[in-house]
């Protein structure tokens, strides 16, 4: 754990935001990732990000199922259906009370 | 265990109910992958209503003998309107290059698309956009905005 003023910062939530800098970085200078696009990555990386936002800590691991599955589907759908997707899942995982 | 068990079992149901929900979304009711509504969404949920709650084509799924003759039974007609219009020669229209047939039961068109004469006209597109289009002399063309 770690803090920015009020907030604080799980060790999850550091790798997402280096993950956040990195993608950004790539797109800055047009670097390529292989079978990816980095700024659907991007987009994911922040709504998860905001997403954790609003989840207590101890179901984090589905949010990150969550996001993994998204990544996995950018390789087969255009980013509005992934987007879709991950929308979708919060629904459905409130319904059947995951999260 | 049984709960972690219960737990991941609830959310592969979620995801893949999340999959299916999405594709069904992206098929019926958004149009080419963007957020945009189709604009006759509400004709074709009726459309799909109707053809659910109607209990003939249930009754024409399983039923296969009679299914079959059916198909048989349009094969035939068209068959024979075909041969119909075999018999009948094609006439020019009133657009050049656009020639017709008919017999009581049928009709035939023919587009020879080298031989109409094509006239550009402008056209205002949805967004406000003005685009030459190339049209038949004597028709008209399609109301502004409908593109």
């Amino acid at each position: 754990m770690f803090n920015l003023g009020k907030f604080y910062f799980s060790k999850k939530e550091l790798f997402l935001l280096l993950a956040s800098i990195l993608l950004f970085v790539i797109m800055q200078f047009n670097f390529t990732v292989s079978f990816f696009n980095p700024f659907n990555l991007l987009v994911l990386t922040v709504f998860t990000l905001l997403a954790k936002g609003f989840f207590t800590t101890t179901n984090d691991s589905v949010l990150f199922i969550i996001f993994l599955a998204s990544i996995f589907l950018t390789l087969y759908m255009p980013m509005f259906q992934v987007v879709l997707f991950y929308a979708l899942s919060f629904v459905f995982l409130k319904v059947f009370r995951v999260i | 265990m049984r709960n972690r068990i219960d737990l991941y079992s609830r959310v592969s149901v979620a995801i893949v109910l999340a999959l299916v929900t999405s594709q069904l979304l992206v098929q019926e009711v958004f149009l080419g992958y963007s957020p945009r509504v189709r604009s006759d969404l509400a004709d074709r949920v009726v459309e799909t209503t109707l053809a659910l709650v109607n209990f003939d084509n249930y009754r024409n799924f399983f039923n296969r003998d009679e299914r079959i003759d059916y198909t048989r039974a349009i094969a035939n007609n068209e068959n024979e309107a075909l041969q119909q219009l075999d018999r009948v020669s094609f006439q020019p229209t009133v657009i050049k290059g656009v020639y017709a047939k008919e017999t009581g039961n049928a009709y035939m068109t023919r587009i020879n698309v080298y031989e109409i004469d094509w006239i550009t006209v402008d056209y205002q597109r949805k967004d406000g956009s003005i685009i030459k289009l190339e049209i038949p002399r004597g028709t008209q063309p399609p109301p502004s905005g409908l593109f």
